[in-house]
């Protein structure tokens, strides 16, 4: 996200007027972080900062550590049938916020709403519950693949052997049944649980001033031990001038960092510094229904044109990674031996030779008479349209004629939700850490996926990997079908990658941060763990 | 005088009602959905699109979505598609912003404008009335977002005399004039000299037009100092239509607020509006239109009454 | 869209109903002449503006980012290391072939209202005066955003609204001057001639309806350019890449602290632009009749 140069003069100007305020030194034992947005309510919502905050107050039955272990959570016991379909969960002693403890009862109401006919967002995992389908559908009274055995045992059938369920189950929390009862699933958003939720976190929500800030303090009852910081703050701060000058001055504990601004912090005293790889990267993709993106080669040859370090330098000031899989760093799935492409023009101008496009006199490639001409279409914006220009420059550098144009946002979803979109090349990004990788591989490059119809994009060898991967129970085996899958992606260009920015956070030395934070989304799943030193 | 009310109150009823089926004949014929829109990508293989639909009332024959919109609207139940709040919430949220803007605005260009048009009226063809009308030209070809930037450059980047965002909402602790003085500044200038030149050159044909009167001739000849004519009979007179303008100016300064309120980061109903529309927040945009054309109906009714009540000859005819 | 054909609206059309005096007054009016030559400045600009530019308007130039006007630069470069002067010339056609088009638009509904209401009289001159009044009441800037942002921005439709949400002040100034005429003898000598209603507007109303429709008219393109500026500005005007004046500024505002120029060299042609028509028609009222309330 690039963002204001301004911003950064203006925010050294702001910190010099607010100086005077007490900047340094102990503080109280709590972190005011500081948030580009508040969510609306902390249930049903699918937006990134409503996972952030259920993070805090909320815990699930199983999690998946740095490792790509899973880990138990509420679930102290979670054994899987030989045959992959039963899994049987025994529940440790916890309580939620409100004192009251958590039983089976619990588990089966809050999977029971989100398999609501009418909530919004489903987690995919809990579809493969035995009769999870028809209850969504409308079509049953309760979802016949979960039982509570009693109050400490829940067993869950599944309608196929399915790999991934206790993985995937982190992000359907466990909630309250009682407080559930109540609540009208049609008219979710209106429901007061949404905004006064109870939880099994760390942290119960304490204060929500509207458009302002919500404040959490520590749940005496936690299951996992108190956290050391008995109070946490999240502060909207929509400005990221503004955000700079609060994090100088001391007046917020933590807060995002423009990329301008990441060499100014790197020499503040008081101020840590911490880059995580974003959630979002950037791609470009052709469309497989023009003859000329058919060859191997002249995809690759698009891949090696592409200039990826001069493209982090001008548009992010060099913070962020060239991606080398579609997979983020962060999950055990990605490959950390995977090789990308690098910048070679030569090369790519060597490909697209080999398989018959050469320079005509006007410079552009030509073959049998056809020239090599394309549209370049994105999401109307800035980020999108930079990197589309950069994009558009070393393409011509190879000797493509590339025009780029703007699509409206309306304009462009339509365009790319639709094989009749008729894109002829589209760029865009993918934020590839709210879901799991499964679904979201599946969904662009296997030959049913929405996004692989919309590029008209089929590899049969690819789509046999990928369901394989789904039944594959051996994690050894899992991680290396991982590996080939990314290792064919790479090689049959269904994409181009360009980059992934780096989320920047700053954080007041005061406070002690956990190792191994290295995502948007481990950074809020560390706060429990923070210290004051 | 009270006829004359009931009428004016009536014929609010028509421009509601045109402002409002116009919006809304926009939100129906505009291409694209506006379910699709509202699924983030993220969710673009989840999410069930004829639930999200239905949720949102969108399912429905599209004059039962009108009336039930409009109903809603009023009733305040209409809840905005982005936040899920009531539109009528966020209105209450974004107008004291806009209303504060525009109140130090036309304070501002009042302030100014009269001395401005006293001065070239009095000597009119004079160096000082060729500059004020110069001055003018100058400020109708100004385009006023680009000043604003000038004046972020000035005094906030360079000087650090002045904030150029980050006003905190309105309700939240902050938003107490003592806080919010600094963040309105430049608006209020940028606003006050779109206006400004509108409202000099109205105040000095009406200044004009009360020097040629005969109560003025009248008043010279009775021997009063020309000081005393100027101030006691010529301002005060030419005072009532200018009065009456400054209402009038009402809708510029709301489409002024749009632009300069995304300028300045200010959280009032101009930026409600356009982010709105951006997002395609339909029931916010059916609301923001709505509230801004009865603020304009609601300040011409206070123009009128202001008239009537100023204006002797009206009041007594 | 050629805005080859734009110079020759105003001269030709003043030409038409031209007494030696007005055109005498206006040359010698040296505020009219300085906008003359602006205005005709920036119309060879935007003809020629393409040919002009040393670098093409969309080239990054990634090893100049934010480059300092002088040197290749001559007005310095954003934060693409695109050239700021290729962006403002090549900007400039599309900026004012908005603002002369627009202005066409809003000329022509308000001269077709004006005309009918004050010809005809009577209800069809109250139901039109009433819908005048309606949209001048209305702030037709949200109905613009909200109709710009649903369609999606284009530059047929960015004419299209502009225009249309701009007439009422004409059609007010045009039904005025048509009323005085009507009851003028010559309108009712034609009339009985038996020549029709349509033959009497064009052939005998509309030609001394001239000089207003002209002055209006120039007035009209610095305002619609001033619009397409401020949508643009808010991102629902001319679509990025494309280099449109008001889009350039809203490029530069994220560096206003440390590249001023991206942002004040196109705002600067805009004021310019603008002024030059603004002076034009006002020197072209002086020269008509100075107390025309336009």
């Amino acid at each position: 996200m690039k963002r204001r140069v301004g911003a950064v003069v203006l925010a050294v100007l702001l910190a010099a007027g607010v100086g005077g305020l007490p900047a340094s030194g102990q503080g109280p034992a709590q972190a005011v972080i500081a948030m580009w947005g508040l969510p609306i309510r902390v249930l049903g919502s699918s937006e990134a900062v409503t996972s952030y905050v259920s993070l805090l107050i909320n815990d699930s039955l199983t999690a998946v550590d740095p490792q790509g272990n899973v880990v138990g959570r509420l679930a102290a016991q979670y054994p899987v049938s030989p045959d992959g379909k039963t899994y049987l969960v025994t529940l440790r002693s916890a309580k939620f916020s409100d004192g009251t403890s958590i039983t089976a009862q619990d588990v089966k109401a809050s999977y029971e709403l989100y398999l609501h006919p009418k909530y919004p967002t489903t987690p995919p995992a809990l579809l493969e519950i035995a009769g999870g389908p028809e209850y969504k559908g409308g079509k049953a009274a309760s979802v016949s693949g979960i039982t509570a055995v009693n109050p400490r045992t829940v067993r869950f059938i599944l309608n196929r052997p399915y790999p991934f369920f206790y993985e995937q189950i982190g992000s359907a929390p466990i909630l309250p049944a009682k407080a559930l009862g109540g609540i009208d699933v049609a008219r979710l958003q209106e429901a007061p649980f949404t905004r006064k939720p109870i939880g099994a976190g760390p942290y119960r929500l304490a204060d929500w001033r509207e458009r302002e800030s919500i404040t959490f303090d520590a749940s005496p009852g936690y299951w996992g031990g108190a956290p050391a910081l008995p109070r946490v703050v999240l502060k909207l701060i929509p400005e990221d001038a503004t955000v700079l000058a609060e994090l100088r001055a001391g007046n917020i504990d933590a807060g995002r960092i423009l990329p301008e601004a990441y060499r100014s912090f790197q020499r503040d005293p008081q101020v840590n510094v911490l880059r995580v790889p974003g959630d979002i990267f950037y791609w470009f993709a052709p469309n497989f229904r023009l003859p000329m993106f058919q060859d191997v080669r002249v995809r690759q040859a698009m891949a090696y044109a592409i200039n990826r370090p001069e493209m982090l330098r001008a548009l992010y000031q060099g913070l962020g990674t060239v991606p080398q899989s579609p997979i983020h760093p962060s999950l055990w799935q990605f490959d950390k031996g995977i090789k990308g492409y690098t910048y070679d023009p030569a090369k790519a101008k060597q490909l697209l030779a080999e398989a018959g496009w050469t320079p005509g006199p006007d410079g552009v490639l030509q073959k049998g008479g056809q020239r090599f001409k394309f549209k370049y279409g994105f999401l109307a914006g800035k980020e999108y349209q930079n990197q589309a220009l950069l994009v558009q420059q070393y393409l011509r550098a190879i000797g493509m004629d590339v025009d780029v144009e703007a699509h409206e946002r309306g304009d462009f979803f339509g365009r790319y939700f639709s094989p009749a979109g008729n894109i002829e090349v589209v760029g865009i990004a993918w934020f590839n850490l709210l879901f799991p990788p499964q679904s979201e591989l599946e969904d662009n490059f296997k030959s049913t996926g929405s996004g692989a119809k919309v590029i008209g994009y089929s590899n049969p060898e690819l789509d046999k990997l990928l369901d394989e991967a789904i039944l594959t129970r051996d994690r050894a085996r899992q991680k290396a079908l991982y590996s080939r899958i990314q290792q064919l992606i790479i090689q049959d260009v269904p994409h181009v990658l360009t980059i992934r920015p780096d989320v920047i956070w700053g954080v007041r030395k005061r406070f002690t941060l956990p190792n191994g934070i290295d995502s948007l989304r481990g950074f809020f799943g560390s706060v429990p763990r923070w210290a004051v030193r | 005088m009270a006829g004359f009310l009931v009428r004016r109150l009536l014929a609010l009823v028509p421009l509601v009602f045109g402002i409002t089926a116009i919006t809304f004949a926009l939100l129906v014929l505009a291409p694209g959905d506006p379910v699709l829109f509202l699924i983030p990508p993220e969710q673009r293989g989840s999410a069930d699109i004829a639930q999200f639909r239905h949720e949102l009332g969108m399912d429905r024959p599209i004059p039962v979505q009108y009336i039930s919109m409009m109903a809603d609207l009023f009733t305040g139940r209409l809840r905005s598609f982005g936040d899920r709040r009531p539109t009528t919430r966020q209105v209450a949220e974004a107008l004291p912003t806009t209303l504060i803007l525009t109140a130090t605005s036309l304070a501002l260009t009042g302030a100014l404008a009269m001395p401005i048009a006293f001065i070239s009226a009095v000597r009119p063809y004079s160096a000082v009335d060729h500059a004020a009308t110069l001055f003018s030209l100058l400020g109708i070809s100004l385009p006023t977002f680009w000043f604003g930037l000038l004046l972020i450059f000035f005094l906030t980047e360079q000087l650090g005399l002045l904030p150029a965002s980050g006003i905190r909402p309105t309700g939240a602790t902050g938003y107490s004039p003592l806080v919010i003085w600094r963040f309105l500044i430049m608006p209020t200038i940028v606003q006050a000299l779109g206006i400004l030149p509108v409202l000099v050159r109205y105040a000095r044909s009406s200044l004009l037009d009360a020097l040629s009167q005969d109560y003025v001739q009248v008043a010279r000849s009775k021997g009063l100092a020309e000081r005393t004519v100027l101030l006691k009979h010529v301002a005060r007179n030419s005072l009532l239509p200018v009065l009456t303008i400054m209402a009038l100016l009402l809708p510029f300064l709301l489409s002024g607020s749009v632009i300069v309120e995304s300028i300045f980061a200010l959280p009032g109903l101009g930026r409600l509006a356009v982010n709105a529309a951006l997002s395609r927040d339909y029931p916010t945009v059916l609301t923001t239109t709505t509230i801004a054309g009865m603020l304009v109906v609601v300040s011409n009714l206070l123009a009128d009454l202001g008239y009537l009540y100023l204006d002797p000859r009206i009041r007594h005819g | 869209m050629s805005t080859a054909a734009a110079p020759a609206v105003p001269a030709r059309s003043a030409g038409a109903g031209l007494r030696r005096g007005p055109w005498r007054r206006f040359v010698r009016n040296p505020r009219a002449i300085a906008g003359a030559a602006i205005m005709l400045f920036f119309l060879l600009v935007a003809a020629g503006g393409r040919w002009l530019a040393p670098f093409p308007p969309s080239a990054p130039h990634v090893l100049d980012i934010l480059h300092p006007p002088g040197g290749r630069y001559l007005l310095g470069t954003d934060d693409l290391g695109r050239d700021i002067l290729s962006r403002v010339l090549v900007a400039s056609r599309v900026s004012l072939a908005i603002g002369v088009l627009s202005m066409l638009v809003s000329i022509l509904a308000g001269v077709l209202v004006g005309t009918l209401a004050g010809f005809l009289g009577g209800s069809v001159d109250g139901v039109l005066m009433r819908v005048t009044d309606v949209v001048l009441a209305i702030p037709v800037f949200f109905l613009t955003v909200a109709f710009l942002a649903l369609f999606g921005p284009s530059v047929g439709r960015l004419i299209w609204i502009i225009g249309l949400t701009a007439w009422p002040p004409t059609a007010r100034l045009v039904r005025v001057e048509v009323l005085a005429l009507r009851a003028r003898d010559f309108v009712t000598a034609v009339r009985a001639t038996g020549a029709s209603n349509t033959r009497i507007i064009v052939r005998h109303l509309l030609p001394n309806v001239v000089p207003v429709i002209v002055i209006s008219a120039t007035l009209r393109v610095g305002l619609a350019i001033l619009t397409e500026a401020g949508l643009s500005f808010l991102g629902l005007g001319v679509q990025p890449p494309q280099p449109s004046w008001g889009n350039i500024i809203a490029d530069g505002r994220e560096y206003l602290g440390v590249a001023w120029w991206v942002s004040f060299f196109p705002g600067l042609c805009v004021f310019l632009a603008v002024m030059g028509f603004n002076l034009v028609g006002d020197g072209l009222r002086d020269a008509f009749d100075p107390r025309l309330q336009i």
